[in-house]
């Protein structure tokens, strides 16, 4: 068990960032899709901050999961 | 080094047309060198000093001086492409606009094509966050940062190409540009001493300014850290994600795994597209808010 447990704590970290990023963008499309069905006109700049939005979450999501992945090549 | 149960031993079965045709398309054989899955998306995804392509091997010159190591490696073979690129499509964009002085003709050829990426990131990015004045003044230094970062990040999706901002050195070098730039901008406007007083907010009351020093202190550090991060994993999750699934086919040891895997590679390529033009306008679009920061201190 001791050998593998930086594979499982790396896999299990990885999930726990995917599921902070997938919850955090969930509710940036959310809030979103509820600008433009009150604005239909206000789609286009509602669209470009929400894909600004995501890009900063996902950032921190994917620094999360490549240090995750250090975890199994500085074995 | 990552294992793959059952790897080891075995014959790769001659693939389908997918499976060979994928492989190759990635300039990989990867499996043709190695049984290890792992070691082989290490092997792309890492820097190195050869380059390769395909059938042969190039072995790039080791330069050491000073202490330092100065060997042209894959990463910066890479760089020079994509400034020998950009360097041919602005050369052709400017044949395009050669009948344009003050005419009021639309330009033509690469020139048409390029015009949508300048001025988008020109006045979206350039002058939105620096103003007229200061934007006009720094819009070549944006700019070429956009398109050599778009380059670098599409280079890394072509066979025999291979992402050099998909190295934390690279990425490091460019943020620290961005900091160098955010810093002498700032001096340069308001001079040597306050611009770190413009670090702070005016107006606070005094027990709040050694907190608030401390954390604008860090801010400034951290943001350009940040920017390295992001564009560093951005770029290597997505050609990790896109080796997995291809690796799929020989984990599997079978032709047939290739009918999921490289639809599913295909999609992450496709993504990948998507994100290397939203890292590049990111990473853009933030060094000219935090230049912008600096340059008009409006808190």
């Amino acid at each position: 068990m001791d050998h593998h447990l930086p594979y499982v704590a790396a896999a299990i970290g990885m999930g726990m960032a995917v599921i902070g990023g997938g919850y955090g963008i969930g509710r940036l499309a959310a809030s979103a899709l509820d600008g433009i069905a009150r604005q239909p006109q206000a789609a286009g700049p509602i669209g470009t901050n929400m894909i600004i939005g995501a890009a900063l979450i996902e950032g921190a999501t994917l620094i999360a999961e490549i240090l995750c992945f250090m975890i199994v090549i500085l074995r | 080094m990552i294992e793959t149960p059952g790897a080891s031993g075995h014959d790769v079965p001659q693939g389908a047309a997918h499976a060979a045709a994928a492989a190759a398309e990635h300039g990989a054989g990867g499996a043709g060198h190695s049984d290890d899955i792992g070691a082989t998306i290490m092997h792309h995804i890492t820097d190195g000093h050869t380059l390769d392509l395909g059938f042969t091997e190039v072995h790039l010159p080791q330069i050491h001086l000073w202490g330092l190591d100065l060997s042209i490696t894959k990463h910066v073979v890479m760089m020079w492409v994509a400034a020998a690129l950009l360097i041919l499509l602005f050369a052709l964009a400017l044949r395009g606009m050669r009948g344009m002085r003050g005419h009021g003709k639309a330009p033509r050829g690469m020139a048409n094509l390029l015009e949508m990426l300048v001025v988008f990131v020109r006045d979206e990015v350039c002058l939105k966050n620096l103003g007229e004045h200061h934007g006009r003044k720094l819009a070549p230094y944006v700019l070429t940062l956009f398109f050599f970062i778009l380059t670098c990040n599409l280079l890394g999706l072509v066979p025999l190409g291979s992402t050099a901002t998909g190295n934390i050195n690279v990425t490091a070098g460019l943020a620290i540009l961005s900091f160098l730039m955010i810093q002498l901008e700032g001096i340069r406007e308001h001079g040597f001493f306050k611009h770190w007083k413009n670090l702070v907010p005016h107006g606070l009351p005094v027990f709040v300014l050694p907190v608030m020093i401390v954390v604008e202190v860090l801010g400034m550090f951290v943001k350009p850290f940040a920017l390295c991060m992001r564009l560093f994993a951005n770029m290597t999750a997505g050609h990790v994600a896109i080796l997995a699934f291809l690796g799929m086919i020989f984990i599997f040891q079978s032709a047939w795994a290739s009918f999921a895997a490289v639809p599913l590679a295909i999609g992450i390529m496709l993504l990948e597209i998507f994100v290397a033009f939203l890292q590049a306008y990111i990473f853009t679009m933030l060094t000219s808010l935090f230049i912008g920061f600096s340059l008009h201190p409006s808190h």
